[in-house]
């Protein structure tokens, strides 16, 4: 009624809102007729969705903002398709190795925006769930680097999460990578693997794959990013692109054993490389362009992986966020003749962007070549040799993303923090882009099993796992 | 157990296009009752919105008209996604109108109209899953129509009205970009605008009357919105003012319609109506703001047919009983359902009743109407238009009271 103010006749109106009133209170007597719709009973169809295993790398365990966390395990893809799966079955069980709550492994917070929309972060060490001493690898690629042990999860029965941060396919048959005794051995080692076991325990991955799904009715697998990251992220400087035939032979081995007696399942293909935001914001599609104070955008000069050689920028080079935050400073360089310079790094060929600031395009193209030769034999395997649904993650998800989606009013983006589906890292998800990324293996499963599960409301998360 | 047969018969029916939009149930008591079928229907003073011909051929007494309507629009929403059955609160829309002719002459006669033809009232519980699409939203419209007619002859007549409309615009959503569920956009903004109206009126014989009337659309002009935005995170303060002026124009529809009505028996009356309504320049509802984003959402209205069928029956000279059949298509495509009004192809049926108390003539009329069951689906690509996709099912109920009185009448 107050909400009912004409400006015009409310001199004549009085009378008829008065009048009104006794239609307003029918009005409520008959509201209790609305139309009743009946909600359909989520079903799983015919599968068995109580005692799912999930297989993964970083994406799966739910890392993000840098770190895992507590809180972001539980905004795991996987811990957030069996919610909806507890929806069909209240006795389905799903355990993962949680961090203590309230620790983590670190994780970056956000400082600034800059004018650029990069992210300016920090990493965030408080509340660290470490355990015993650690070990630090004085002369590690790019750096001394500090290998943790971190908080134990039990590891009888095993986590039903079996995503590792950091682990590549082409280590599944690694022995000891998660063997306590082999801290100090570096790039033998993944503490996060470390911890879903016991102690000193031998088993590779795909070993410790083996001994989960035997107790598993139901699995997803999404391998391969977790491959091509480490090699991108340190400008493909530090170890050699991931092996496009080992790739192949690893991801059948895992598979195989998923598979094993016909437990059904979802196959991720993964997606693009070169839309991650860290490669994209500096490709050619990115803003580096916008960094060279009016030159033209070739005037960006890099040191080249093939020969050592300072050339102009190609198309096909990415400029990594670390290169994109210095481009343009001016700084004193050395001559190679002796005496010093000024000149802008990145925009004169005396202070080219360095090797580790860029992945260029023939760094690139292997990486890139060998994921793409991943994502045909997955296809192949799915459909001729084990009859399971895959998921084309590039086509369902990410490639929206890029383009910008909205989900019930709630724009998702690739840009950094506003886009809400990549995290600070600028390519692990936020809760809530691993609340689309379990919708797209929901909306497979649906369509494949003849599913009727409800989809996650992603805009009901946080748009961040790490503390506020 | 009738309202499922009439669903089921909708669902058959509503294939071709979306209905009724936010036009208000009939702006009379009487009308009401008789299915909305008015245009040739001379026994009301409602005739001087309807059509104003007939103005010219009401006898030479003062009529006076006035009433209170309410309606309840009962809409339920089963998420495409969530599998969820979402509830709208409960809101009422009140309605009211005002009616009021004079004789000048035995062949010019003049009138008042003031009712309120357009509106629309959408509440969803604050927390429900599509909240960023729209948590509410109202329009609420009063048309003032100052009308003189002329009597050409004994069997036609023609009348003429200017309009005076003004209303109110609200609307608010939440802005789930952000964690705080507190952050919301709300739009409120004020506006008038001016129109017309034109009918004839007819009598073949004593029986057989007939009407046409054409109604110009009206766009209401609101210069001086206000945006409000609350509870914006520090980092994003710059790109959502607090508050912040727009203007916008919201576009009410023009109406062309004909109508017959006939006298079966001495007792019955039978009249029929078709309108036109045209919703098709009701293409966007924009906010045009100072600072801040600009905010655009496409409606794509579409002309819409609707046809109503009336009967009266005199049981005596003081008790009147009415009963009428609407079907009334929506102006909202597929592709265009949204929860902000998500409308149907609508069936309708009606009674009512007038009966003599002393001089004044109490009305009373109530009608159901069963909105076409709409599923919203929706390509999330497609971020320009924003919706939610899931099936919506709605009821109409509309409640006139009203009285009449007839100053120098004998009884």
């Amino acid at each position: 009624m107050q909400r009912f103010q004409p400006r015009f006749p409310v001199l004549i109106f009085r009378p008829l809102l008065r009048l009104a009133l006794l239609p307003l209170a029918a009005g409520s007597l008959l509201s209790s007729c609305a139309p009743t719709q009946t909600e359909p009973t989520p079903s799983a169809g015919p599968l068995d969705v109580s005692r799912y295993l999930a297989v993964g790398d970083g994406y799966t365990a739910g890392f993000s903002d840098g770190g895992l966390t507590a809180a972001s395990q539980e905004y795991s893809y996987p811990a957030l398709l069996a919610r909806q799966f507890a929806r069909i079955n209240p006795q389905a069980a799903f355990t993962q190795g949680l961090l203590p709550a309230g620790t983590g492994t670190g994780y970056l917070t956000l400082r600034e925006l800059n004018a650029l929309g990069i992210p300016q972060t920090s990493r965030v060490t408080k509340g660290r769930a470490v355990r015993s001493a650690y070990f630090v690898n004085p002369t590690a690629c790019g750096g001394p680097d500090t290998t943790f042990l971190y908080a134990q999860a039990p590891s009888a029965p095993l986590s039903q999460n079996l995503g590792v941060p950091g682990l590549g396919l082409t280590q599944v048959g690694v022995a000891g990578l998660g063997n306590t005794a082999n801290q100090n051995k570096t790039g033998a080692f993944n503490p996060y693997l470390e911890r879903l076991l016991p102690l000193n325990d031998n088993r590779t991955y795909l070993q410790t794959v083996t001994d989960a799904s035997a107790n598993a009715s139901f699995f997803t697998f999404f391998m391969g990013l977790g491959d091509a990251l480490p090699y991108m992220l340190n400008g493909g400087e530090c170890g050699a692109a991931p092996s496009g035939s080992l790739l192949n032979l690893n991801a059948k081995k895992v598979l195989d054993q998923l598979t094993a007696n016909g437990r059904p399942g979802v196959i991720a293909l993964v997606p693009s490389l070169q839309n991650l935001p860290f490669l994209r914001l500096g490709g050619k599609d990115g803003i580096r362009g916008q960094l060279t104070q009016g030159a033209n955008p070739d005037s960006i000069y890099i040191t080249s992986s093939i020969g050592n050689v300072v050339r102009p920028i190609d198309a096909g080079d990415f400029v990594l966020p670390a290169g994109l935050a210095r481009l343009g400073r001016q700084e004193t360089v050395a001559l190679p003749g002796g005496g010093t310079v000024q000149a802008r790094y990145g925009l004169s060929r005396r202070n080219p962007v360095s090797r580790r600031d860029v992945l260029d395009l023939n760094e690139f193209s292997r990486v890139n070549s060998s994921l793409i030769g991943l994502n045909t034999e997955l296809e192949r395997l799915a459909t001729k040799v084990y009859k399971l649904p895959f998921v084309k993650l590039e086509d369902e998800l990410f490639f929206q993303i890029n383009t910008r989606i909205s989900v019930n009013g709630v724009e998702y983006s690739a840009a950094p923090v506003r886009g809400n589906f990549y995290s600070l890292d600028l390519y692990s998800l936020t809760p809530r882009g691993n609340a689309l990324l379990a919708n797209a293996f929901l909306k497979t499963i649906n369509k494949s099993y003849r599913a009727n599960i409800p989809y996650v409301d992603a805009n009901t998360l946080p748009t961040t796992a790490r503390p506020q | 157990m009738t309202r499922r047969l009439l669903s089921a018969g909708f669902l058959f029916i509503s294939s071709a296009a979306a209905a009724g939009g936010f036009q208000n149930g009939p702006q009379s008591a009487r009308l009401l009752g008789l299915g909305g079928a008015a245009t040739a229907y001379s026994r009301d003073a409602s005739a001087i919105f309807y059509n104003p011909g007939i103005l010219g051929h009401l006898d030479s007494l003062t009529h006076l008209s006035i009433g209170g309507m309410g309606t309840v629009r009962a809409t339920s929403f089963l998420g495409a996604d969530s599998r969820r059955e979402t509830r709208q609160d409960l809101s009422v829309v009140p309605g009211g109108y005002l009616y009021l002719t004079h004789p000048i002459s035995d062949r010019v006669k003049v009138g008042l109209s003031v009712n309120t033809p357009f509106s629309y009232n959408t509440k969803w519980p604050d927390a429900w899953e599509g909240r960023s699409v729209v948590r509410s939203a109202s329009l609420q419209t009063v048309y003032v129509q100052p009308t003189a007619a002329f009597k050409v002859n004994d069997n036609f007549s023609l009348g003429a009205g200017f309009i005076y409309a003004s209303g109110q615009l609200k609307q608010e959503r939440s802005l789930g970009q952000y964690d705080d569920q507190r952050a919301t956009a709300r739009f409120e903004g004020r506006g008038n605008g001016i129109g017309y109206s034109l009918g004839m009126y007819g009598r073949t014989g004593e029986d057989l009357a007939f009407g046409i009337s054409f109604r110009a659309p009206v766009t209401l002009k609101m210069n001086s919105g206000t945006a409000t935005y609350q509870n914006i995170p520090a980092l994003d303060a710059a790109l959502y003012p607090a508050s912040s002026k727009f203007t916008s124009q919201v576009e009410l529809p023009s109406a062309l319609a004909v109508g017959l009505a006939d006298h079966m028996t001495e007792r019955l009356l039978v009249t029929f109506d078709f309108t036109l309504t045209g919703w098709g320049r009701y293409d966007s509802l924009n906010f045009d703001t100072q600072t801040g984003p600009r905010v655009r959402s496409k409606r794509g209205y579409e002309d819409a047919m609707a046809f109503r069928v009336g009967g009266e029956y005199e049981v005596s000279k003081d008790l009147l009983v009415r009963a009428g059949v609407s079907y009334d298509e929506s102006p909202v495509r597929d592709e265009f359902i949204t929860p902000e009004l998500p409308d149907g192809n609508r069936l309708g049926g009606s009674l009512g009743a007038s009966l003599r108390l002393n001089r004044v003539m109490l009305d009373l009329g109530y009608s159901l109407d069963v909105v076409g069951q709409r599923t919203a689906r929706v390509n999330r690509t497609q971020f320009q238009a924003p919706s939610i996709a899931g099936t919506y099912r709605t009821l109409v109920h509309t409640l006139a009271i009203g009285a009449s009185y007839s100053f120098g009448s004998k009884n």
